[in-house]
C-alpha cells in the first residue's frame, strides 16, 4: 500500500512531519518500508504553454518551440519530441532547473539555435513511467489545457508530497485502504478521523433497470449495482489524476479513475460495466460453466473451471468475480451508461481464483484478505458523489442483488489485569480504556471483565489477546521492562545423539576438512547419469512445483551435493580439498509414498587432489586408504572396531577400489574411488574419493559409558613377523588368521609394510607385521611367545599358504 | 730420580694440555701412567734407593699421579664440553623453514553460527528439539492457526509433495511437535534447521535455516521475552547491543513483535547497514496464540508461552558482513577458508 502523505491529511490532522509519521506508524505496527518525497532534486519546472512552433531549419527531427512560461518574454526551446503541437501545455525546465536524474539545464545551442530549457517527460520528473497514458510514454507529458502557465509544477502535478510505502501483514488489510490509514494514524495520534463526502443513496429499490440474480449465494454474501446515466467519459481532472499517481495508479479515464480512487480511499473494489454492453440487462454472480473461457481487460484468455466465480449477463462471463473483468463490457469513450458494481466475494475463492489464475489486481489483493462490509454502500454512495463532482455521469438507482449484512456485534471479553499479567507490565486501567477508544473501540467497563465492541472495520480483533496487543502497540512496547524468567529450573543441553553429531563436525574439522552446506534438492538428471536409471535413488523424492526441475529431486545421498562442490571448485583451479557435509536424506517409505519419508541423518566426505604439500616430504595424493584411515579412526573412537569391508557394488564408483563398511552385520555407507566416467562427467581434474556414512547407528553408541579397562601390570613383548602370500589373498584375511591362532595374548597386530616386486615370486606379495603380546596375569617366558609365533606360522602356512619371507 | 720425575711431570703436563682430542689424551694416559708407561718404568728403579729416600720419593711419585690424573680428567672435560658445542652448532637448522602442514578444516559459517546461537540459548536451560523437514499440512500449517486459503499464507510460498505433505517452510512445526509431546510439562526449547520457500533472488535462498525457541509455562510474559532475546542479542552481538520489540504479526502468536538490535556498526547513529534507522531487524517473536496451545493440548488460563524464531543466514550476513547471501551454498573454497 502506497500512501500519499498529502492525500492522507485530508481525513485526519496530522501533527507529525512525513518521517516522524513513519517512525509512529512503524513503531506501532504499521511497517513503513519505504519513505520517498516524490519530487526530489526537482526544481526549476514550471508550466508552458506551447505559443508557436516550427520545424528546425538544419535538423528534420527537431522542432523550435515559442513557450510561454508565465513571464514577460517567450523563451525558446528545441525538442526532439514529436507528440507536441502549438497550444500544448507542458512541464518545462527554464534554465538553471534540476532533474531528479541530476540533470542540470543550461543554455544549449542545437545546430546553430539556441535553446533556453527542456520540455519534460514523465520521467523526467521523476514519475514512473507506467504511471502515465500510453500515448505519453514516450514523449513530453502534456498537461490539461487550461492549466495558467509560470506554476511550479511541482504544486500543479501535486508533487511536492511524500510517499509511504506501507509493509502490511495479513492481519491488517485494513489499511489497505486510506480512510483505514487514516483511523490508524487518528488512533496513534489520539485525532478525529474526517470521512468523505458521501450521496446517500437507498437500497429500498422498487422497480429495477438492471435485474441481479445471486445463484452462487455461498461466494456472493452481498452484491449491489448502481446504474449511472448521462456518461460523459474522458480524462479526469489533474487533482484526480494526480491523487492516483501519487498511490501508484496510472489514470485512464474518469469512470474508470473514479473506482480507483474510491478503491484507494474505502478499500472497497468497484467494477464499471458498460451497461448496454450486458445482455438482457442482466447480471449473474455464478459459478464458471465447464469450459467457459474469457478474455480479461489484459487481454489475455483465461480459462475458468466451476470453482471460479464469474458475473455474466444473460448470455456469458463479463468478469471474474473480484479479480478482474472482461473486455467485452469495457467502459470505452462510446460508453453512455455504466453499472457500477459494488459487491462481497468469499475471500477464499478470490484467493483460490487468483492464485490458480495467476492473477493479481488490486482488487483481488483486497478481496482475497476480506473487505468490510459495511464499505459496499458506502463505496457506491461515494462513487456517485464523485460522479456528480465531476459531472460525468448522473446516479440513478441501486440494483440490489443482496444488500450485505453487518456481521453481528461480537462482545469480546476483557480482563484488564490479564493485559499486565501476560505482558509483564503494569499499565493503569484508565488508560488501557483510553487507548481502546482512540481505536474506536466500544468499551463497556462497568462490568468485569469488560465488555468489548470493534468496528466492522477490524475483523482481525476477535478474542482477549488481539485486545492484548492493541493496548500494547499503542501503549508502547518500547516501554516493556527486561523480565526475568520465574518457573522452575530447567537442564539446557544436547542429548547425547546431538552432541555426539556436533563433536563428529569438530573431529572431522581438526582432521582437516572444510565443511560444506549443500542444496536439499538435486537434478534428477544428474542422479540418471551418475549411478544409471536402474538405481534405487532415482525413485526419490520428487516436488509438486519446483522452481526448475534442477531443482526438483529430494536428495537420496549426499553424493550429488558433494560432487557439485568439487566441480565448481576443480572449475577455479582449486583441485585440492578435502569436504564434508553432515544432512538429512530424503526416502520415500516404499509401503506409503505419500507419506512423509524417511530422512535420515547422513555424513558425506569427498576428497580429491593432492594433500597438503610439504618439503619434507615427496607429495601424495588423498587416496582410498586416506579416507579410509580417517573413517576408522572416527568410528573406533565411538566403539565401533571390527568394521567389514566387503567390495561395492554401486555404478558410480570404481570397481577394484570401492568397498561397502558393515559394522555387526549392519550396512554402514560406502567409501571408494570414483569411477572415471563420474570424474569425467563432473569436469573433476583426477581421482576423487568419496564416502557416505549414515549416523544413526553411529551416533546412538555416544550415550555408552565405557568402563575402565586397568593397566596391563606385566611388559608386553613386541615380535615382527614377515611373511609371502598369494597376492589374491586379502589383508584381512591373513590378520583374521593371525588373531585366530595367536589368542588372547595378542593384543595388538600392525601391518607395517606391503611389497610386491624382485624380492618375492611373481604373483607373491610379502606382508610385515608387528605382533604385540601381553599377558594380564604374569611376565611371558620367551617359549611361550615362540610357541604362539610357531603356531601363528604353521596356521597361516595350511590355511592360506603363507612362508616365513 | 727426583729430577727424573720432575722431567717427567713437565713434559706430560705440556703434551696434556697441547692434546686436540680424546683419542690423545686416551694415548698419553696409557704412555705415562700405564701399566708399562713412563712413571711406572721410572718407579721400576726404587729398589735401588735407599730406605729412607724410598718413602719420600713414594709420595712424590704419588702426587704426581695425582696432579697428572687432574689434569687429564680436566682436558677431557674441556674438550667433551667443545665437541658437544661443536655437535650443536653443525646441528642448526634453518628455523624459518615452513612446518609440516596440518590443516585444520573450516566450519561452514552457518553451521558456525547455528551453533553459536545454540549456545546461548542451551545456556539459558533451552534445549535442542528436532523433527522433519518434510512436513504436514497440519504441523506446518494448521496447528500454527494458519487454516487452509488463510491470507497468512502468502507469507511463505510452498514447495508441496501432495495436497498434504511440504517441505516446512518454518522450523515452527517442531514447536508443536514437541508441545505435544511434553503437555502439560513446561516447554522451554530451541529448534533449529533447514527450512524452504519459493523464493529465489538476491535476498531470498530456497533454502535457508531457521533458529526458533519457545518457552511455555505458568506466568510466561512478553517482558521474559524481551529478557531472553536482550541476553541472547548481547552473546551474539555484543554486550552494548539494545534490543526493541515493534509490533508486528505472525499466525502463531499475538501479540507479535519484531525484534530489531541496535546497530553494531554505528552503535545506533545510522549507517548504511542499518538504513540509517541506527536499528537493524533480527528476528520475529511474540506470545503463544492461545489457538497454538490449545490445538498442542495445553490450557491458555493455565500457562502461556513466548515464541521466537530467526533466519541463520540473516544472522551470519550481519555478523561476518557478507554481501551475497548465494556465498553460503556455493560452497567455493576461497569463501570458506576465511572463517
Amino acid at each position: 500500500m502506497q500512501v500519499s502523505y498529502r492525500w492522507l491529511k485530508q481525513y485526519v490532522d496530522l501533527p507529525w512531519a512525513p518521517e516522524e509519521l513513519a517512525e509512529r506508524l512503524t513503531m506501532g505496527g504499521v511497517e513503513v518500508e519505504q519513505i520517498s518525497y516524490r519530487a526530489e532534486g526537482l526544481s526549476g519546472v514550471v508550466v508552458g504553454r506551447i505559443v508557436h512552433l516550427e520545424p528546425h531549419p538544419n535538423a528534420d527531427k527537431l522542432q523550435i518551440c515559442r513557450v510561454d512560461v508565465g513571464q514577460p518574454e517567450l523563451v525558446t526551446i528545441v525538442t526532439g519530441a514529436t507528440n507536441v503541437y502549438e497550444g500544448a501545455v507542458v512541464p518545462t525546465a527554464l534554465v538553471g532547473a534540476k532533474l531528479p536524474t541530476g540533470m542540470e539545464i543550461g543554455h544549449a545551442q542545437f545546430r546553430g539555435v539556441a535553446s533556453a530549457g527542456m520540455l519534460c517527460s514523465a520521467e523526467e520528473l521523476g514519475i514512473d513511467k507506467k504511471m502515465v497514458p500510453p500515448e505519453m510514454r514516450d514523449g513530453i507529458y502534456l498537461l490539461p489545457s487550461t492549466v495558467e502557465p509560470g506554476q511550479d509544477i511541482r504544486q500543479v502535478m501535486g508533487l511536492d508530497d511524500y510517499c509511504l510505502e506501507l509493509g502490511l501483514t495479513p492481519n491488517r488489510s485494513d489499511c489497505l485502504s486510506m480512510l483505514g490509514v487514516a483511523y490508524e494514524v487518528a488512533a496513534l495520534a489520539d485525532q478525529a478521523v474526517r470521512l468523505p463526502e458521501l450521496q446517500t443513496l437507498s437500497t429500498q429499490t422498487t422497480h429495477g433497470e438492471v435485474k441481479v440474480e445471486i445463484v452462487a449465494p455461498d461466494l456472493c454474501p452481498g452484491y449491489l449495482g448502481l446504474v449511472i446515466d448521462n456518461v460523459t467519459v474522458g480524462p479526469s481532472p489533474l487533482w484526480l489524476q494526480n491523487t492516483l499517481q501519487a498511490a501508484g495508479l496510472r489514470p485512464i479515464n474518469n469512470i474508470v479513475d473514479v473506482t480507483n480512487y474510491v478503491l484507494l480511499e474505502l478499500g472497497q473494489p468497484l467494477h464499471a460495466f458498460d451497461l448496454d454492453q450486458l445482455g438482457g440487462k442482466e447480471i449473474r454472480v455464478r459459478r464458471a460453466l465447464a469450459g467457459e473461457s474469457i478474455i480479461t481487460l489484459d487481454g489475455i484468455e483465461r480459462q475458468l473451471t466451476s470453482d471460479d466465480l464469474v458475473i455474466a449477463d444473460a448470455e456469458k462471463a463479463v468478469a471474474i468475480a473480484g479479480i478482474m473483468g472482461s473486455q467485452v463490457a469495457e467502459v470505452t469513450e462510446r460508453t453512455r451508461r455504466v453499472f457500477l458494481e459494488s459487491a462481497l466475494f468469499d475471500y477464499r475463492s478470490v484467493r483460490r481464483s487468483s492464485r490458480r489464475l495467476g492473477l493479481r489486481t488490486d482488487a483481488s489483493s483486497r478481496f482475497d484478505k476480506g473487505v468490510d462490509p459495511a464499505r459496499v454502500l458506502m463505496a457506491l454512495e461515494r462513487a456517485a458523489h464523485l460522479f456528480r463532482l465531476l459531472g460525468c455521469g448522473e446516479p440513478e438507482e441501486v440494483a440490489v442483488g443482496r444488500v450485505p449484512a453487518l456481521p453481528t456485534q461480537q462482545v469480546i471479553s476483557l480482563r484488564p489485569e490479564r493485559v499486565e499479567q501476560l505482558l509483564g507490565m503494569a499499565i493503569n486501567h484508565r488508560e488501557m480504556q483510553r487507548l481502546l477508544l482512540r481505536l474506536g473501540l466500544e468499551v463497556d467497563t462497568s462490568s468485569h471483565p469488560w465488555r468489548v465492541v470493534a468496528p466492522s472495520r477490524r475483523s482481525d480483533l476477535q478474542i482477549e489477546v488481539d485486545l492484548i496487543e492493541e493496548i500494547a502497540r499503542l501503549y508502547g512496547l518500547d516501554k516493556l521492562p527486561v523480565g526475568k524468567m520465574s518457573g522452575p529450573l530447567m537442564r539446557g543441553a544436547l542429548t547425547s545423539c546431538q552432541r555426539a553429531q556436533q563433536n563428529l563436525r569438530h573431529q572431522l574439522l581438526g582432521l582437516g576438512f572444510d565443511e560444506v552446506v549443500t542444496m536439499s534438492f538435486i537434478n534428477p538428471k544428474d542422479v540418471e547419469q551418475t549411478v544409471g536409471v536402474d538405481h534405487p535413488w532415482n525413485k526419490g523424492l520428487l516436488l509438486q512445483n519446483p522452481l526448475s526441475t534442477e531443482r526438483s529431486l529430494m536428495r537420496p545421498s549426499l553424493l550429488f551435493g558433494l560432487l557439485q562442490v568439487l566441480k565448481y571448485n576443480a572449475a577455479r583451479q582449486q583441485q585440492d580439498l578435502a569436504i564434508f557435509e553432515i544432512a538429512n536424506v530424503f526416502h520415500p517409505r516404499a509401503d506409503a509414498p505419500c507419506e512423509q519419508p524417511e530422512e535420515p541423518l547422513h555424513l558425506g566426505l569427498a576428497c580429491m587432489g593432492q594433500l597438503p604439500l610439504s618439503w619434507q616430504a615427496a607429495a601424495a595424493e588423498y587416496d582410498f586408504f586416506y579416507l579410509k584411515g580417517i573413517l576408522v579412526s572416527l568410528l573406533a573412537k565411538q566403539g565401533m572396531a571390527n568394521l567389514e569391508w566387503q567390495r561395492a557394488n554401486e555404478t558410480f564408483l570404481h570397481p577394484g577400489r570401492s568397498a561397502a563398511i558393515y559394522w555387526n552385520g549392519s550396512y554402514l555407507g560406502y567409501l571408494g574411488e570414483l569411477h572415471p566416467d563420474v570424474v569425467e562427467q563432473f569436469d573433476l581434474k583426477g581421482r576423487a574419493i568419496v564416502a557416505e556414512l549414515t549416523l544413526a547407528p553411529i551416533l546412538k553408541r555416544a550415550g555408552e559409558v565405557p568402563l575402565f579397562q586397568g593397566i596391563p601390570r606385566y611388559p608386553a613383548v613386541v615380535r615382527d613377523l614377515a611373511i609371502v602370500v598369494d597376492r589374491q589373498v586379502a589383508a584381512d584375511q591373513v590378520a583374521r588368521v593371525i588373531k585366530g591362532a595367536a589368542g588372547d595374548l595378542l593384543v595388538s597386530l600392525e601391518l607395517f609394510d606391503v611389497y610386491q616386486g624382485e624380492q618375492v615370486a611373481a604373483q607373491q606379495k610379502s606382508l610385515a607385521y608387528t605382533l604385540v603380546l601381553q599377558s594380564r596375569e604374569r611376565t611371558l617366558l620367551d617359549a611361550e611367545v615362540t610357541e604362539v609365533l610357531e603356531r601363528v606360522v604353521v596356521e597361516l602356512h595350511s590355511q592360506l599358504g603363507a612362508k616365513l619371507r | 730420580m727426583r729430577e727424573q720425575l720432575q722431567a717427567l711431570e713437565t713434559v706430560a703436563l705440556e703434551a696434556v694440555a697441547k692434546a686436540a682430542n680424546l683419542e690423545e689424551l686416551n694415548d698419553l694416559r696409557v704412555r705415562f701412567l700405564g701399566k708399562k708407561g713412563e712413571l711406572t718404568a721410572i718407579l721400576r728403579g726404587m729398589a735401588s734407593l735407599s730406605a729412607d729416600e724410598r718413602p719420600v720419593i713414594g709420595q712424590l711419585a704419588n702426587e704426581l699421579r695425582r696432579r697428572l690424573e687432574e689434569s687429564l680428567a680436566e682436558r677431557t672435560a674441556a674438550l667433551a664440553a667443545a665437541a658437544k658445542q661443536a655437535k650443536l652448532a653443525a646441528e642448526e637448522i634453518d628455523i624459518t623453514l615452513p612446518g609440516r602442514p596440518f590443516l585444520l578444516g573450516h566450519q561452514h559459517l552457518i553451521t558456525r553460527t547455528l551453533e553459536e546461537i545454540q549456545d546461548v540459548f542451551l545456556g539459558m536451560g533451552f534445549s535442542l528439539a528436532e523433527g522433519p523437514e518434510v512436513e504436514t499440512d497440519y504441523y506446518n500449517f494448521e496447528a500454527l492457526n494458519v487454516p487452509a486459503d488463510h491470507p497468512a499464507r502468502d507469507m511463505q510460498d510452498s514447495f508441496y509433495f501432495g495436497p498434504q505433505l511440504l517441505l516446512r517452510t518454518h522450523t515452527s512445526p517442531m514447536q508443536v511437535r514437541t508441545m505435544e509431546k511434553l503437555c502439560p510439562k513446561p516447554v522451554r526449547i530451541i529448534a533449529a534447521g533447514r527450512v524452504y520457500r519459493r523464493d529465489d533472488d538476491a535476498t531470498h535462498s530456497p533454502m535457508f535455516h531457521q533458529v526458533e525457541g519457545l518457552a511455555v509455562d505458568a506466568n510466561i510474559t512478553l517482558a521474559d521475552l524481551k529478557g531472553v532475546l536482550l541476553t541472547f542479542a548481547r552473546a551474539v552481538f555484543g554486550e552494548e547491543r539494545e534490543i526493541r520489540l515493534r509490533p508486528s504479526f505472525f499466525p502463531f502468536t499475538e501479540p507479535s513483535a519484531e525484534v530489531d538490535i541496535s546497530c553494531f556498526q554505528c552503535g545506533g547513529s545510522g549507517c548504511r547497514l542499518c538504513k540509517g534507522t541506527g536499528w537493524i531487524e533480527i528476528l520475529g517473536s511474540g506470545l503463544v496464540h492461545p489457538r497454538v496451545l490449545e490445538l498442542s493440548g495445553y490450557d491458555p488460563e493455565q500457562v502461556s508461552g513466548f515464541a521466537f524464531g530467526m533466519g541463520v543466514e540473516r544472522i551470519a550476513m550481519l555478523k561476518y558482513g557478507l554481501d551475497d547471501l548465494r556465498h553460503l551454498y556455493t560452497n567455493d573454497l576461497r569463501f570458506l577458508r576465511q572463517f
